[in-house]
C-alpha cells in the first residue's frame, strides 16, 4: 500500500488531480479493502497530495493562490450542494456523464498538446478587479512568465459543478478544475495543475470532517497511504518544476484518458 | 508572503507525519493497536473489515472524544488517528493563514473571499458531522 501510494502522490501532485480515483480503485481491487474504507482513506489521501504538493509550489510561486481561492467559493458552494442531495444521487449515471464529459474534454487538450504557454490572453474584468494575473519562474526556459486570466465567470461555474460532484460522489475532483482553468481561463498548464492541487485539499477537507466520524477512515489502511502519498508528491513537485509546460499536459491527457475510461467503468458496473 | 504559507504548511506536513510515524513505530514495538482487533488474529481480516457499529469502542477512534480517551493510554491507532486529524486540519491553516495575510496587505475583496471559504470549512468540520443523519 506504501510503494502504490508513491506512485499516485507523485502522479497527483504533478496533475493537480487528487488521487481519489487513483487510490481508490488500487485498495478495493488490489487489497480487498472495503469501498467505504476505501473512500475514507482516499479522502485522506487527497488532502496528503495537496498539502505535499502545496510546500513547494507556493514557495516557488507557481501556484495563483488568488484564483485559488476565488475559485474556491464555487467549489465549497458546490460541495455542500452536492452532499445535501447525495442521498437522492443516483452514482452510476453521475459517474457515467463525469466519464463521458472527461473523455471529450481530452479532444481541446490534444489540439494544444505542443502549446507551451497560451498566447494573445487578456484579463477580464473580474481577473482585472482581483488582480488575478500573475507570472511564476519557468525553470525549463529560465524566465519569469507573465500571464493573464480570462473566463473567470465560467471557470466559477465549472468549479461549482467540480464542487457538487465532489460532494455527491466523495471525489476531489481535480481533473474538473485543471479542465476548467487550463480551457476557460486559459491559465499556463503548470499553473492550472499546482492550483488545482492547492485547491483539492481544500474540497476534500469540506468532506474529510463526515467521514470521518462515520467511522470512515482506519488507521492501519490509512497511515502507509498518507505516508506514501506524501513522499510521492514531494517526488512530484521535483518532476514538476523541471518540467516543460507541454510534458505536464501530456501527462495530464493520459492520466485524464485512464480516469475516464475508469469512470465509465463504474458506470455500466464493472468497477466498485 | 508566499514563504510564510509555505512554512506553515511544511510544519503542518511534518507534525502530522512524525506523529503518524510515532504511532506507527510504537504499533510495531508493542504488536497490539490498542483497540478490539489486534495483530494476534492471524489473518489481519479484523482490521479491515467495515463495522460502523463497533466503533469507536471497537477497532479505532473515530470522533475527539475517542482519540483523546485513547491518547490517555497511550493506543497506537489513536497515535496514529491523532496526526490524521492533523493532517486533515493543514488546509484549514493554509486557509487561515491566507486570510490574515490578505488582512495584512489590507486586501478587501479577498479577506471577504478567504472568510467565506474558512467559514464553510469549519462549518463542515464542526456543524455538519453532528447532524443526526451523518452520524454512523
Amino acid at each position: 500500500m506504501f510503494l502504490t501510494s508513491i506512485a499516485a502522490g507523485a502522479i497527483g501532485s504533478i496533475v493537480g488531480i487528487g488521487g481519489g480515483l487513483l487510490v481508490t480503485p488500487v485498495l478495493t481491487l488490489i487489497f480487498g479493502v472495503d469501498i467505504h474504507l476505501a473512500i475514507g482513506a482516499s479522502i485522506v489521501a487527497i488532502i496528503a497530495t495537496s498539502s505535499g504538493g502545496a510546500v513547494a509550489y507556493i514557495k516557488d510561486r507557481i501556484t495563483n493562490i488568488r484564483v485559488g481561492m476565488f475559485l474556491e467559493i464555487g467549489t465549497t458552494i458546490g460541495a455542500i450542494t452536492g452532499a445535501a442531495i447525495a442521498a437522492y444521487a443516483n452514482s452510476s449515471l453521475l459517474f457515467g456523464i463525469f466519464g463521458v464529459i472527461l473523455l471529450l474534454s481530452v479532444v481541446p487538450l490534444l489540439r494544444k498538446r505542443t502549446q507551451e504557454l497560451p498566447q494573445g490572453v487578456v484579463n477580464d474584468v473580474v481577473a482585472s478587479r482581483l488582480r488575478l494575473n500573475s507570472s511564476y519562474p519557468e525553470q525549463t526556459t529560465n524566465q519569469e512568465v507573465q500571464y493573464n486570466v480570462e473566463g473567470s465567470w465560467i471557470a466559477l461555474g465549472i468549479m461549482y459543478v467540480a464542487g457538487l460532484l465532489s460532494g455527491l460522489l466523495g471525489i476531489g475532483s481535480g481533473a474538473f478544475k485543471v479542465l476548467g482553468m487550463e480551457n476557460a481561463m486559459h491559465l499556463p498548464m503548470k499553473v492550472s495543475t499546482t492550483t488545482s492541487n492547492f485547491m483539492i485539499g481544500v474540497t476534500a477537507a469540506a468532506s474529510a470532517g463526515i467521514y470521518f466520524v462515520r467511522g470512515d477512515v482506519n488507521p492501519f489502511i490509512v497511515a502507509p497511504v498518507v505516508l506514501g502519498i506524501l513522499s510521492g508528491a514531494i517526488l512530484g513537485t521535483k518532476i514538476l518544476v523541471r518540467a516543460r509546460n507541454s510534458t505536464v499536459r501530456t501527462i495530464f491527457i493520459v492520466v485524464l484518458a485512464g480516469i475516464a475510461i475508469e469512470m465509465i467503468g463504474k458506470a455500466v458496473g464493472i468497477l466498485p | 508572503m508566499q514563504s510564510v504559507l509555505s512554512k506553515t504548511l511544511l510544519y503542518g506536513v511534518i507534525l502530522s507525519t512524525s506523529i503518524i510515524v510515532i504511532g506507527l513505530v510504537y504499533m510495531a514495538a508493542t504488536y497490539s493497536s490498542g483497540y478490539q482487533c489486534d495483530f494476534t488474529d492471524a489473518s489481519l481480516n479484523c482490521l479491515l473489515n467495515y463495522n460502523p457499529a463497533a466503533i469507536p469502542h471497537g477497532d479505532y477512534p473515530n470522533t475527539l472524544f475517542s482519540i483523546a480517551a485513547g491518547l490517555a493510554q497511550l493506543k497506537p491507532f489513536a497515535i496514529i488517528q491523532l496526526g490524521v486529524i492533523v493532517l486533515l486540519a493543514t488546509p484549514v491553516i493554509r486557509v487561515f493563514a491566507s486570510l490574515v495575510l490578505f488582512a495584512i496587505e489590507k486586501d478587501r475583496a479577498f479577506v471577504v473571499i478567504t472568510l467565506f471559504v474558512l467559514l464553510v470549512l469549519l462549518f463542515s468540520f464542526f456543524v455538519v458531522p453532528e447532524i443526526p443523519i451523518f452520524k454512523a
